[in-house]
């Protein structure tokens, strides 16, 4: 965490953007995304369905397929261009440098082969490592991750794991090969909130113990609140707010980040108060609004934001960490004018 | 049966319109290619029993698998229950004959959690609301039109969508014409299972007003199932939570969140992330070992001990009864006392 | 978009029923959209639609009877010109001619009030003379006497082609036949009592020289004057062979048939027959298939709806019935209630429903766990119609996408039998499919392949359907796909 000021980022992302050619048109999927990441730190995506957040995770991992896929901008893995890779180097740097955990381990883990197979299987490719040590290694990262009698398990296939022992093995399959970075997209959504609670405090703790940097990707705020550094807020293929997590969800400045902590009910409220929903809906990503995506459904919105695309922008002052939003508008002198226009 | 007392459900005063006694929907396990053998059975729902008062939400909550949309689909009779009566209007809808309960459906609806599968991508808007109306033969011609587009206005819908397609609606627009069909036949109480769980979030709050400002114009009863308890906290003037085919502790929503009195819903009250980066570190969360078992096996004790931090010996053998222990308060549990749980019971042992 | 959490107080102004409203796109719209779309399947649609339209007005497009033998012209390669001659001519003076009795382009014209003149060219007969001695219709001997060689008795006499016998007192004609001891008297020459000699002449036309015969119709279509070249008082009657002529003219103008396709060793032109061979696949594909359709979307809705035990059962059924040898059935049915095109509809429809009902019932069985069929009954919706209006119209995608891959599955089994000579029959008539074309063109192949465009053509015309039919039920499953049902 220490090392976000200074030092060279493990991952920078500049304005990258991920067209999908399709028969209903382009669908801007990612749209001029821009942040980066520094080794240890733990950065939250968070987003609603649509907003681009896994295609950006995707991309980093050069998992797109192009085409129909297209991409532009850059992504930079310790200042080397991922997409000038050749294949040999894309291909050690998943798995190896950057590992991913999914929403669902059903579809990522091979159903027909044994846990210990799959697990053996990358650890001896990036740590080439011999088969009797990568074994040991397959066992121990088990072990890690809380599966009771890890050796005798490896001989088990997949379908003889409960939901969460999966993608208890997806986390140790992802950390076996001591990646820089962890990203792990929706790695709880399938889950029910006690084995959620259990998943997260693993992979939080696991991360920790190495110094793996993490990139979580989830609609669930208050995931996010406990496990990031850093939140950024995407929506409609961009980032809309991007800063430390404390901030972010302590004083929002993008009204988008300010109608979701909004409208959604929380525990620790009093119950019966209404909610204040965001009216409309995520716009359809092949049929983005000129302008600002978000002004259709934005309380604050000007002129200016059907006209003009707002940019990311440091927000300067208070001496606070640095922290960007993509907004024309300052919500706190609009909050003040709405007050002395009510009066 | 244990749960023996739970006539006082209720919240004093009122005449439930729903009562639901002793619930049991257990589903076969059949083996066998031509001639199925039974080999055991699923007991999704295991005995429950809740009173519903007339105007009041109640909330259900549970994790998967815990029996609570079942529960809902045996009130509604889209499964048979097992064993139990489910009083609604004082007739016990579990012994209706297909007929009759077609004909009480009329008062009691449902909407349901999938948005994109609830509603008949060939039918359009109209054809779909107005099913329930033609099927009773409530509205023809010009007055079916009518009632349909009024429907469609009351829950924020616009009456011109009506020759639409469902394929042509967001998430959020689905559910409301799923909400629209609902009220087509002018229910006094409506099922809701897992209405907004597909929903995003910035869409959810949508429903969840609309469906509050419609209980409020039109004096609607709801069951609000959901696995979120926030939600459900937000919505319900009491909580049931369930977990594995039992109702273990129902309170009303203010006093489940400040005073949790069973195990299992003070860890699932732990385990949901509170949007404060803040408070959310510094919560404790209890860890729960293992997961939900599967509900085939059967149990002489709390369906809740192996994994509780809170067990006792009396635990593992003999059922917890459901206790009323302040007005309102139900908890099934040996540990919990008129104070509620112990002061480190919670604690991991 | 209204949607806000406020929208139940901003009900106001003018009746909603009013305001004219959206018109949706169904799914079935949606899936045209993305059909059209595809290059290759709307390619195969065309062809598709051409092919049944050829079919359906196969009287009107084709340009000859595919029934009517010329075996005196025989197989002739594609592009060839024939006269215009179907029948024997026969023509009396001062009597208007029937229709058969003259080419068809002078029976457009005669009676037009203008005259006409319809010429041939007629070789010069040899002439053989031939005994019957016949006892009532039975031929009890024949003699054959060839000019300048001595009487045989033979027991058969075999006339080629392009030869006929002639009655030589009554002039009576009759062709392609033979006379053998034992057999009977040919039906042209009458029967008559006791026992009596018929002298016949057997008449070939490859020698000798050839003459012309005009003949000139007044202008109410009545034969006018007959004008024989050979020389001699002009005749009140006569009667000409196609295979005596040469040539035809009208008004100078020569009278001939283009075969486009040619025509096969019975001088039956190749593209009529085509035409009405594919009315037979394309009938017996449709027909087949609509009996698979009806019977497996009944089935297995039925058996997916109803579900359990009864499902069970109904299942095994289909499974005993796949088990059984396809073929052999059809054969044993054929054999058992004769060659009736009814006997294939069913036998082939009867084995194609098995997949369909098992495609139904799996559908059926995924969308009754569907939230909209639940819905469906909550509100009161009885089960025939949950069948009918929900479950039915949602599994229809998927049935016309099979249906169209079942067309062409039909059209190749239909022509395996075919090849295998199982032809069928209508009115005592073959009916011949472009499976028994290609089994008639392979024969008639030979060794040498000189005949190539009766195998050709067929093979063909069957190919480009089942590619077309092929490309459209593939364009269809991806117009229909779920998967690409965007969901954004």
């Amino acid at each position: 965490m220490a090392t976000r000021e200074g030092g060279r980022p493990l991952l920078e992302v500049r304005d990258l953007c991920t067209h999908f050619r399709t028969d209903k048109g382009l669908v801007k999927a990612v749209d001029g995304v821009t942040f980066e990441l520094h080794p240890g730190e733990s950065v939250g995506i968070v987003g609603e369905s649509g907003s681009g957040k896994s295609v950006t995770s995707l991309s980093v991992m050069r998992l797109v397929p192009t085409p129909p896929g297209v991409h532009s901008g850059q992504v930079l893995w310790n200042g080397e261009d991922v997409f000038g890779w050749g294949s040999g180097r894309v291909r050690r740097f998943r798995g190896g440098e950057c590992a991913m955990i999914f929403q669902d381990p059903m579809t990522s883990l091979n159903p027909f082969l044994k846990i210990g197979l799959q697990l053996t299987e990358a650890i001896a490719l990036h740590l080439r490592l011999d088969r009797r040590a990568a074994r040991e290694r397959a066992a121990e990262m088990l072990d890690r991750v809380g599966i009771p009698s890890a050796r005798a398990r490896l001989d088990d296939y997949p379908h003889q794991f409960s939901g969460g022992m999966r993608q208890r093995v997806m986390v140790a399959m992802a950390l076996s090969c001591d990646p820089a970075l962890l990203i792990a997209d929706e790695p709880t959504t399938a889950l029910d909130v006690t084995i959620q609670a259990q998943i997260l405090e693993l992979i939080d703790e696991q991360r920790r113990r190495d110094g793996t940097a993490l990139m979580l990707i989830t609609h669930d705020l208050g995931v996010v609140a406990g496990m990031c550094d850093r939140t950024v807020v995407m929506y409609a293929g961009r980032v809309v707010e991007e800063g430390p997590t404390e901030h972010v969800f302590g004083d929002p400045r993008m009204p988008y980040t300010i109608g979701l902590l909004r409208c959604i009910p929380r525990l620790d409220e009093g119950a019966g108060e209404r909610l204040e929903p965001i009216p409309g809906a995520p716009p359809n990503p092949a049929d983005l609004p000129a302008g600002c995506p978000f002004r259709v459904r934005c309380p604050y919105s000007v002129p200016r934001c059907a006209a003009e695309r707002p940019e990311l922008r440091l927000l300067t002052g208070d001496g606070e960490a640095p922290r960007r939003i993509a907004c024309h508008v300052d919500v706190r002198d609009a909050a003040r004018h709405a007050v002395l226009d009510d009066s | 049966m244990s749960d023996a007392s739970p006539t006082s459900t209720s919240p004093p005063g009122a005449a439930p319109l729903l009562r639901a006694r002793d619930l049991k929907v257990h589903f076969p396990i059949e083996r066998g290619v031509l001639f199925k053998r039974r080999i055991g059975s699923v007991r999704a729902v295991d005995g429950i029993s809740f009173d519903v008062a007339p105007g009041e939400t109640l909330g259900l909550v549970g994790e998967s698998g815990c029996g609570k949309s079942t529960t809902a689909r045996a009130i509604i009779r889209l499964v048979q229950p097992t064993a139990g009566s489910v009083e609604f209007q004082g007739v016990d809808l579990a012994t209706l004959s297909s007929d009759d309960m077609r004909e009480a459906r009329q008062d009691l609806q449902m909407i349901f959690q999938d948005p994109y599968a609830s509603l008949n991508p060939r039918m359009t808007v109209l054809n779909i609301v107005a099913e329930p109306l033609r099927n009773f033969g409530l509205a023809r011609g010009g007055a079916l039109l009518e009632r349909v587009c009024e429907l469609l206005e009351l829950v924020g819908l616009s009456a011109t969508w009506r020759n639409r397609y469902p394929h042509e609606f967001s998430g959020g627009q689905r559910q409301r014409i799923g909400v629209a069909r609902a009220l087509a036949l002018d229910p006094s109480m409506i099922l809701c299972d897992e209405p907004v769980s597909a929903l995003d979030v910035s869409v959810q709050a949508q429903v969840v007003n609309l469906l509050q400002d419609l209980q409020a114009r039109l004096c609607l009863t709801y069951l609000f199932i959901a696995h979120d308890l926030a939600v459900v906290r937000h919505i319900s003037d009491r909580v049931a939570v369930m977990y594995l085919g039992r109702i273990v502790e129902i309170a009303p929503s203010a006093e489940i969140y400040a005073a949790p009195r069973h195990p299992y819903t003070v860890a699932l009250l732990s385990a949901i992330p509170i949007p404060d980066p803040a408070l959310q570190r510094a919560r404790r969360r209890i860890a729960l070992h293992g997961e939900i078992p599967s509900p085939t096996k059967e149990y002489a004790g709390c369906r809740f001990a192996d994994r509780c931090p809170a067990r006792i010996a009396r635990c593992a053998v003999e059922d917890p009864p459901f206790v009323e222990y302040t007005p309102g308060h139900f908890a099934a549990c040996w540990v919990t006392g008129p104070d509620g749980l112990p002061e480190g019971a919670m604690d991991a042992r | 978009m209204p949607d806000t959490d406020s929208a139940i107080d901003a009900v106001a102004g003018p009746s909603p029923v009013d305001r004219a409203p959206v018109q949706g796109e169904s799914l079935w719209q949606d899936a045209w959209r993305r059909l059209e779309k595809n290059r290759m399947a709307m390619v195969g649609l065309v062809v598709t639609i051409v092919m049944s339209l050829s079919a359906v007005l196969a009287e009107v497009i084709s340009p000859f009877d595919p029934a009517v033998q010329q075996r005196w012209i025989g197989a002739l390669p594609p592009w060839s010109r024939t006269l215009s001659l179907r029948n024997e001519i026969r023509v009396t003076k001062g009597e208007r001619p029937l229709e058969l009795e003259v080419p068809q382009a002078c029976a457009d014209v005669l009676g037009d009030g203008r005259e006409h003149e319809l010429a041939f060219e007629v070789q010069e007969e040899t002439v053989s003379r031939v005994r019957v001695v016949a006892a009532g219709a039975a031929i009890e001997a024949l003699h054959l006497a060839v000019p300048g060689s001595i009487p045989t008795r033979p027991d058969e006499i075999v006339v080629r082609e392009g030869e006929f016998f002639r009655d030589a007192a009554t002039g009576a004609r009759f062709a392609f036949t033979e006379l053998a001891k034992g057999g009977s008297l040919p039906a042209a020459l009458g029967v008559r009592e006791g026992r009596y000699v018929v002298p016949l002449e057997r008449v070939g036309r490859d020698a000798g020289g050839a003459y012309r015969v005009g003949i000139t119709f007044a202008g109410d279509g009545a034969v006018a004057r007959i004008v024989r070249g050979s020389g001699g008082a002009p005749p009140d009657s006569i009667s000409l062979m196609p295979a005596e002529i040469a040539d035809v003219t009208l008004d100078g103008e020569r009278l001939t048939h283009l075969h486009i396709l040619g025509t096969d060793q019975e001088g039956r032109d190749s593209l009529s027959r085509l035409i009405f061979g594919g009315r037979i696949s394309l009938l017996v594909g449709v027909t087949a298939t609509l009996v698979s359709l009806v019977i497996g979307v009944l089935y297995g809705a039925i058996a997916g709806y109803v579900g359990g035990r009864a499902d069970n059962v109904m299942m095994r059924i289909v499974d005993i019935l796949y088990g059984m040898p396809y073929l052999f059935v059809v054969i044993l049915m054929m054999v058992a209630f004769g060659r009736s095109i009814w006997i294939l509809f069913i036998a082939l429809g009867a084995l194609q429903w098995l997949t369909m009902a098992r495609i139904v019932r799996g559908q059926v069985l995924s969308l009754r766990e569907k939230e909209f069929v639940d819905a469906a009954i909550t509100c009161g919706t009885r089960g025939a119609q949950i069948l009918t209006r929900h479950l039915i119209p949602n599994v229809l995608g998927v049935v016309v996408v099979y249906m169209t891959l079942t067309v062409p599955a039909v059209i190749l089994q239909e022509s395996f039998l075919a090849f295998l000579g199982l032809t069928v029959e209508w009115d005592g008539r073959p009916l011949e499919s472009w499976g028994a074309l290609v089994n008639y063109g392979r024969e008639a192949l030979g060794g040498g392949g000189e005949f190539w465009w009766l195998l050709l053509w067929p093979s063909i015309a069957m190919s480009i359907t089942l590619f077309s039919l092929n490309f459209l039920g593939d364009g269809l499953r991806d117009a229909f796909d779920p998967q690409q049902r965007g969901r954004m």
